[in-house]
């Protein structure tokens, strides 16, 4: 079975022969994900490992590779998959499986808190005209002040919270509409 | 001694001041917010009562539904834990009002010792040394701008009734000052109520050493030898060791010397931590006062053999302080690692969200204070901080190897943590050199990042809890009636054959 | 809701025994289940690799949501037919999410005789159509096919359900605006060619997928001229030149990627809204059932201990409760869908048949789908029902049955005889899917009555012509056959051989398959449901 994996922040690629009766499986792991296509882009890997495998709790794996046993943790979330290994704690997520999200989480450019988070202060009103880096919101998760700032210069189309409002990742707080650009991009070149 | 005593706080703290009130047999009474409803601390109470909504200001930061929560229950005491009301002169002032009995120091002491400019007159007044900077608190702006060009940059800005990195902004030129102070002074205000800000001169890679002192009504007062607390980032603490590595046991003798001085001249009453920058060359500064429980205390506890909380509940009930400083030598090497949730590979930026598996190192040597368990959720609304992982060992060595062993096993998924940084640290030579120092965290791990291996190994570990069955998503279906999940999502990984 | 309170002793050696006989039921179906996906020859298996294919499994893995079912449709199908090795009759299919989305795929094996189409084959292909077009289900064909098994051709070819029909349905599927993707893992020869022409998307691997309407055997044959399968209809000719193929694919990994962004990409699907509540289990853990269902079909059960461990909360709200108590009828919820329920509890009286009309089409006009429950001998029969019109108020339910056009779901719980097979919605009556238990019986009737009615009608015809009844000896020459015919013919195995039912199911699975298929047909709308019935012979 093939996989394509984020783990942290690496695309990973992952083989896994189909465990025998023992549960014994040979894993692949190779860099760069599903844009990469087939496995023969990717030739060399970065690990290979074969290990056999034992349910010991409803969260715990034990590993074995020959004599040398080790244990995973496994904990389910919206997001992905959290695997603890030795007190490396990592958010695997699967493009195999469906995010259980539909919206994506804010495209660059959006002004969107980086976390759950309560308003403190919003530093625009609508109509005005604001620079790149100009303050937007002020939030405040976990007593830490976060500021929002301008991803780009332009006008305040919309302003959709006020102080107080409890926000998570992907609410659009404010809208901008990008400044006229004074020439249009392209054009004939005969 | 008292019968009842209620805990005005939440999180990790409020747990660990229950679990001594048990212990000492004295009812405990926890109060909480609306999404504190099922939070460990309320679990660990005898009693619990609703503060209010998440909001700090409607719950443990108000005072008059505390006091109502403390008089209701027949409490006749109140535990301030640390953050929150803690340091707040007008509370402990409540408390007493309302005929309670609040367990820390005096009002009046607090209100001195509280505000940092108060202080700092005071203690250089009494011949201990501060850090140079300013004596009054800004008025302004410009204010500001003339006392940063006085001391020199870079300058410290800091909040006058502050603690905890918050309304803390380090400026190095006058361009920032504006946009620092604005920012401190807001953080400042939210957090305790005080947007006053003043500043003093920004030393460069000093280390916190501060002293753990102990007073009682009667006059008693010893101190609890040093704890090292230099490992920061954003301003807050992450690892802290006893003893300090930097000290000589003359500079040990002086600073503890100079703590008790500390204490005398304030009139100090309960636990206190007098908080010292070290400079590389062992000169030290005094800093200020913590009038409370520090978060790092246990470090003092095991290597002491104390129970500091069971000290200021009985010197609150006007116990007399059994310990004399001659009889006081510490034992062996602590050190404390604290978990908050936060993600280190994004700038320490808070991870709230739930703890979906919980399951803390334990053996020979480790204690984990924490405010969770499996399933719990952590607000948006409070310090991330979920639990404290405290070792002792014999020495220096032994008490690294044991933290390592410990942080290994001490698993949290479900919200991000520094666990795997603070194992790189332990295990770093800077480190074992003990060559700790605020700046510690951007000078050897300014560029950290979590490694590879792991990112290969947890890799394998989902390929091989998929194999298994276990963990896998539930998965995504289009939006059914009623927002109800469709057996698709439910049933995970299901055959006919299975 | 009220709650069904199970009568029923897990200690008692009643259960225990009838426990264990299911357990050996199920035991036999995993078996077969395993053998179906597995048992293949070591040749075909070194063929497969060699040509750098993935297994029909690996495909179904790759290409859906690994974290959720697989609804798998006729696994056995053609079970013990031809050389008794076409398992699955040559194809996997079944419904399963694609990103997010519930979809009909289905896939040649090209272990089994190189994938050729055997009669049942296409039997199961146009089963697998009309699931697609009742439940408006997208369809994913991963097609690798050496085309029709040319000894049984004529089997195959011309008939209204025989391999034409595949291409008119998807024309019609088309029509119907429900996508239809197709990958091309290997040949697609002649007939099998317009399999991916008639797709709306059409994914084809270089290397071993190839469509033509020739194949190189018959260009030489016909022309002279020699090509290779790649040059004559391989990925590049058909994705650069011809256009016949949509997307490219380095290989069958690559193919199911692509299929999965295909089906990201497809516009969303608004379900049909049916009531709503929380899913919660019911109160009686679903495997008691194997304890619950006597061993022998003619012991008598009350089928609300079956209900009682499929639905939710074991909430049953009974309808006409004490009127026709041999069929039970009511309203409960499956994985949180709400549901009109039937189940016979006895011989269908005139009474139970009035009432399960009466509750059909309460259920059809109130847009509640309709779950069948399959335990029964019949109608009722003997001088005084027919006189009373057993009939005719058989007809009634009948009717009722086949004009609902809510989505219906039935189980062969045990016995399905005569009538009954047809008011208890059997095949005939275009339930949206049907399965049947691994103990379940079909006929006309039982196989021992129908001995007796051949013994009693010869004794007649004996009679008739002077001469004495049969001796005991003649009587079990004629039973014999009839009864070992019967049960062989009846059993659950031969049933699903014949795509009778769309799978045999382990009892214990039932209320997730019930709840996968209810997702899964909400995906049609009701909204065009048909609001007139038959006229009724009262």
């Amino acid at each position: 079975m093939r996989y394509h994996l984020t783990s942290g922040h690496r695309a990973l690629t992952v083989e896994a022969t189909p465990p025998d009766e023992q549960l014994t499986t040979t894993v692949t792991v190779y860099s760069g994900g599903a844009e990469q296509g087939a496995q023969e882009r990717h030739p060399e890997h970065l690990l290979e490992r074969t290990i056999r495998l034992e349910a010991w709790t409803p969260e715990g794996i034990g590993v074995r590779e020959g004599a040398k046993v080790s244990e995973l943790l496994v904990a389910r979330s919206a997001e992905g998959l959290w695997v603890w290994c030795d007190g490396r704690a990592r958010l695997v997520r699967d493009s195999g499986t469906a995010p259980l999200s539909s919206g994506p989480h804010g495209a660059p450019g959006d002004v969107t808190p980086p976390m759950p988070a309560v308003v403190q202060e919003i530093c625009v009103a609508l109509g005005d005209h604001v620079e790149q880096g100009a303050r937007l919101v002020v939030l405040s998760a976990m007593k830490m002040e976060t500021t929002l700032v301008a991803p780009r210069p332009g006008r305040v189309v919309a302003v959709n919270v006020e102080a107080g409002d409890r926000v998570a990742p992907g609410d659009m707080l404010v809208e901008i509409q990008p400044q006229e650009a004074g020439e249009p991009l392209g054009g004939e070149n005969g | 001694m008292f019968d009842k005593v209620l805990v005005a706080n939440r999180g990790e703290i409020a747990v660990r001041i229950l679990r001594t009130l048990r212990e000492m047999g004295v009812a405990g009474v926890a109060v909480h917010s609306d999404v504190d409803s099922r939070a460990l601390h309320v679990l660990s109470a005898d009693e619990a009562v609703l503060l209010g909504e998440a909001d700090p200001a409607s719950s443990y930061l108000n005072v008059e539904r505390i006091v109502q929560a403390a008089l209701d229950t027949g409490a006749q005491a109140i535990h301030p834990g640390y953050g929150f009301l803690s340091e707040n002169a007008d509370f402990a002032a409540r408390v007493e009002e309302a005929g309670l009995t609040f367990i820390g120091p005096p009002a009046d002491v607090i209100a001195r010792l509280g505000d940092k400019l108060t202080a700092r007159r005071l203690l250089a007044d009494a011949g201990v040394a501060v850090v140079p900077g300013m004596e009054v608190a800004a008025r302004d702006l410009a204010d500001l701008a003339r006392a940063a060009d006085a001391v020199g940059y870079p300058v410290l800005i800091k909040a006058s009734s502050g603690g905890g990195g918050k309304g803390m902004r380090v400026v190095s030129s006058p361009e920032e000052l504006t946009d620092a102070a604005t920012a401190a002074s807001s953080e400042a205000s939210g957090a305790f109520g005080d947007g006053t800000i003043y500043l003093e001169r920004y030393l460069d890679r000093p280390r916190h050493v501060e002293v753990q002192v102990l007073a009682d009504s009667h006059g008693n007062l010893v101190h609890l030898f040093e704890r090292e607390c230099s490992i920061q980032r954003r301003h807050q603490k992450i690892i802290e060791e006893t003893p300090s590595p930097a000290l000589t046991p003359e500079l040990r003798a002086a600073m503890g010397e100079a703590a008790l001085v500390v204490a005398r001249a304030a009139g100090y009453v309960n636990a206190g931590t007098v908080e010292f920058l070290l400079s590389p060359d062992g000169e030290f500064f005094f800093l200020e006062v913590n009038t409370r429980i520090q978060v790092e205390h246990p470090i003092t506890e095991v290597t002491l053999g104390l129970d500091l909380v069971r000290h200021q509940v009985e010197i609150a009930a006007g116990g007399v302080l059994g310990l004399r400083q001659e009889e006081l030598v510490p034992r062996g090497h602590a050190i404390e690692c604290r978990i908050y949730a936060e993600d280190p590979a994004a700038g320490f930026l808070p991870s709230p969200g739930k703890v979906i598996l919980c399951r803390p190192a334990s053996g020979p040597g480790v204690r984990f204070d924490s405010g969770i368990y499996s399933g719990v959720d952590i607000p948006v609304s409070y310090d991330p901080i979920l639990g404290k992982l405290i070792v002792w060992a014999e020495d220096r060595p032994a008490a690294m190897a044991r933290m390592i062993r410990a942080l290994r096993a001490n698993v949290v998924l479900g919200v991000h943590t520094a666990t795997e940084l603070m194992l790189d640290i332990l295990a770093s030579a800077p480190f074992a050199e003990g060559e700790t120092h605020t700046r510690f965290v951007e000078d050897h791990f300014g560029a950290w990042a979590p490694s590879e291996e792991g990112d290969l190994a947890a890799a394998v570990g989902y390929v091989s809890a998929d194999l298994l069955g276990l963990g896998s998503e539930p998965a995504a279906l289009g939006d059914e009636g009623g927002g109800w999940p469709s057996p698709w999502q439910t049933l995970g990984r299901w055959t006919l054959g299975s | 809701m009220p709650v069904l309170r199970s009568s029923v002793d897990p200690n008692s050696d009643e259960y225990k025994a009838n426990f264990d006989h299911m357990a050996g039921l199920v035991e036999r179906l995993r078996e077969e289940l395993t053998k179906a996906r597995e048992d293949r020859s070591d040749r075909a298996r070194a063929r497969n690799a060699e040509l750098g294919k993935l297994t029909v499994s690996e495909r179904l893995d790759r290409v859906l949501d690994r974290n959720a079912p697989f609804l798998e449709i006729a696994p056995l199908a053609a079970w013990n037919m031809y050389d008794g090795r076409i398992h699955g009759a040559g194809s996997r299919a079944g419904i399963g999410v694609i990103q997010g989305r519930e979809v009909l795929v289905s896939a040649n094996d090209p272990m089994i005789k190189g994938g050729t189409i055997y009669p049942m084959g296409v039997k199961k292909t146009l089963r697998c159509q009309t699931i697609v077009m009742e439940n408006r289900l997208p369809a994913v064909t991963l097609v690798d096919s050496g085309g029709a098994y040319l000894p049984m051709q004529s089997e195959i070819f011309p008939d209204i359900d025989d391999g034409g029909r595949v291409f008119y349905n998807q024309a019609i599927i088309s029509k119907m605006n429900i996508p239809q993707i197709t990958a091309v893992m290997g040949l697609c020869t002649a007939g099998g060619a317009y399999i991916p022409a008639m797709s709306d998307h059409v994914v084809h691997v270089k290397g071993t997928g190839a469509i033509f309407l020739g194949g190189p055997p018959l260009v030489k044959a016909a022309t002279g001229e020699e090509v290779t399968a790649e040059e004559l209809g391989g990925a590049r000719l058909h994705c650069a030149e011809s256009g016949v193929s949509d997307y490219f694919a380095e290989d069958d990994a690559m193919a199911c990627d692509i299929i999965r962004e295909i089906v990201a990409n497809l516009p969303p699907q608004r379900k049909a809204e049916v009531a709503r509540r929380a899913p919660v289990d019911p109160l009686y853990d679903p495997k008691e059932i194997w304890g619950v269902v006597p061993r022998s079909l003619s012991t008598p059960y009350d089928i609300r201990e079956v209900m009682a461990r499929l639905v939710d909360g074991s909430e049953l709200l009974e309808f006409k409760r004490m009127y026709g108590p041999t069929l039970v009828c009511g309203w409960a919820h499956i994985h949180g869908y709400q549901v009109g329920i039937l189940g016979n509890n006895g011989v269908l009286f005139s009474e139970s048949a009035l009432k399960a009309t009466h509750f059909i089409q309460l259920c059809d006009r109130q847009g509640i789908p309709l779950v069948f429950l399959q335990n029964i001998s019949g109608y009722i029969i003997g001088r005084e029902y027919e006189r009373a019109g057993i009939t005719k108020d058989g007809h009634k339910m009948v009717a009722a049955v086949a004009t609902a056009t809510v989505p219906k779901l039935t189980v062969m719980c045990g016995q399905s005889f005569g009538a009954g097979n047809y008011g208890m919605c059997g095949r005939a009556y275009s339930p949206r899917f049907l399965w049947t238990w691994p103990n379940a019986q079909i006929g006309v009737m039982g196989a021992e009555e129908a001995a007796k009615v051949l013994i009693t009608v010869k004794n007649d015809q004996l009679a008739r012509e002077g001469q004495p009844p049969l001796p005991p000896e003649m009587e079990e020459l004629i039973r014999g056959p009839v009864r070992e015919a019967g049960e062989k013919e009846g059993n659950a195995y031969y049933s699903t051989a014949n795509l009778w039912d769309d799978g045999i199911i382990d009892p214990a699975k039932t209320r997730d398959v019930l709840g996968l298929a209810l997702s899964a047909a909400l995906n049609a709308p009701l909204d065009q449901r048909d609001q007139g019935h038959a006229t009724f012979r009262m």
